[in-house]
């Protein structure tokens, strides 16, 4: 028992000098790696289910020693999550708010990096008929015409903000069908879950669908078309007085980002796995 | 958020955790009677464990019922996955075994007094039962009350179970969990003032109940 205690003090000391250890210093010598650094990144939970940050990490931790802590959350909470000062950057795909973030003084730099495409999914025998549609409007209308389910996310995330402007290029009064329009206010993965409980359509990202397609009943119904498509920005959080952003960090992370090397490999993301890049590079 | 949106809420939230709260008073009678009166090693192991599930988390009760209703679950033809039947079914898992586990002790107690009284007068089996009951009503209305805050407080079995469908299976902390969620926590600190209300009136009405019982 005296031996136990004497190595868990020995062991708290240990780490408590670890602690102490200030920032940087361990680069100092110039060969041992770079600095160890960390910063918080906020983004969307598609990023997030997507595996794409995950997959970028050892690189990142390689080439700038930065470790990503990575808060998921629909892209209405990460903004606000960032307004606030508890993130150093944001990854999120939801234009009209990114600008009115940056526009605000929340954000500087936003860039748009990287896009992929909406797709529409829905039961396999397609009840609605959505192949048959002439365009992205018409298959939205086809849905609640034809008394099928659709689920919404609900919750302001770039999807169901892209969910409402598509509903915008119909003349269907979605919300007054409360029978078959589900509105659920969670996230994509649980949407998808749901919609393929009740055997409805939803609005995904490719990404999240190819990641969580063998535990689903679904089947894309409406892909490609210039209106689904999916874009992705890279914002830095603002300096604000008072609070502590690591901006220069951010800013390496951004960087780093935007650099070939990186966007070599988003563009080669999902390939092996899905036989299909999950994302493409550019706006 | 509207005010009959709101209202809409309020009303889903009390209703859901009304009828899972009665449906758990009846059915922690008998249980409690059983496992307060009971004698030998079973009624012991399941005192054990009646007292352990009285803090089931809701997440696992609501992901039980889930996997029984789901459409891949046995009971899938029930069609009862994201309806306000089985986010009742979650809460009753969850409330039944805390109204239980605080009533059966009392019992216990009463055994060797008020039980052996009554025996000994040669009362009949449901007289007694009756008289048990009814000398503890107070605590076992307490009781009920605190299932009751603990059905309207709890997220995680009725939003697994329920969906949190708009208009249909949203109740206050599905919908506190969203505004937060969408970044706006002003709509979210209002749901919450709402709730906290509810919980606080529920249980100051608890204390006013059992304060009856020291009279």
């Amino acid at each position: 028992m005296r031996r136990f205690i004497a190595y868990t003090a020995a062991l708290c000391l240990l780490l408590s000098f670890t602690a102490c250890t200030p920032k940087g210093q361990s680069g100092a010598g110039g060969d041992s790696g770079p600095d160890e650094r960390e910063i918080i990144l906020s983004t969307t939970t598609s990023v997030n289910d997507s595996g794409l940050l995950d997959y970028l990490q050892p690189y990142l931790k390689e080439d700038k020693g930065i470790t990503l802590n990575i808060l998921a959350q629909g892209s209405g909470q990460a903004l606000a999550t960032a307004a606030a000062g508890d993130a150093d950057a944001v990854i999120a795909h939801s234009p009209a708010a990114e600008k009115e973030f940056v526009a605000n003084g929340s954000g500087t730099d936003r860039t748009e990096f990287m896009h992929n495409f909406y797709v529409i999914v829905g039961p396999s025998d397609d009840p609605a008929g959505l192949s048959g549609a002439a365009d992205t409007a018409d298959a939205m209308s086809l849905i609640l015409a034809s008394g099928n389910k659709f689920v919404s996310r609900g919750d302001e995330s770039g999807t169901h903000t892209k969910e409402k402007s598509l509903w915008a290029l119909t003349d269907v009064d979605y919300e007054a069908d409360t029978e078959n329009y589900m509105s659920i206010g969670k996230g994509m993965g649980d949407t998808l879950v749901t919609a393929s409980e009740v055997q409805g359509y939803t609005l995904t990202d490719l990404s999240t669908f190819l990641s969580m397609k063998d535990k689903l009943d679904l089947e894309v119904a409406v892909d490609q078309g210039s209106d689904l498509k999916n874009v992705y920005s890279v914002i830095l959080v603002a300096e604000q007085s008072g609070k502590e952003i690591k901006t220069d960090d951010a800013r390496d992370f951004m960087d780093w980002l935007l650099s070939e090397k990186a966007l070599g490999l988003i563009a080669e993301y999902g390939k092996d796995k899905y036989g299909q890049a999950l994302f493409f590079i550019g706006q | 958020m509207s005010n009959s949106e709101l209202w809409q809420i309020i009303a889903t939230s009390l209703s859901v955790c009304l009828a899972s709260t009665t449906i758990s008073a009846f059915l922690s009678a008998p249980f409690s009677l059983a496992l307060g009166l009971g004698k030998g090693r079973a009624a012991k192991f399941f005192r054990t464990i009646v007292t352990a599930l009285s803090n089931i988390p809701p997440v696992v009760a609501g992901l039980v019922v889930y996997m029984l209703v789901s459409r891949s679950g046995p009971l899938s033809s029930l069609r009862l996955v994201y309806t306000k039947t089985a986010m009742v079914a979650a809460q009753v898992l969850v409330v039944t075994p805390l109204i239980t586990s605080v009533i059966f002790p009392v019992f216990m107690q009463m055994q060797n007094t008020f039980l052996e009284t009554c025996i000994g007068l040669s009362l009949p089996k449901g007289k007694i039962a009756y008289l048990l009951f009814r000398e503890c009503r107070y605590i076992y209305a307490s009781a009920i009350l605190i299932g009751f805050g603990r059905a309207m407080s709890e997220v995680a079995a009725v939003s697994m179970t329920g969906g949190n469908i708009r208009h249909k299976t949203r109740v206050l902390t599905t919908a506190i969990m969203l505004s937060t969620s969408k970044g706006d926590f002003k709509e979210a600190l209002s749901l919450s003032g709402v709730l906290i209300a509810l919980v606080l009136l529920v249980n100051f009405i608890a204390g006013r109940i059992k304060g009856l019982d020291a009279r």
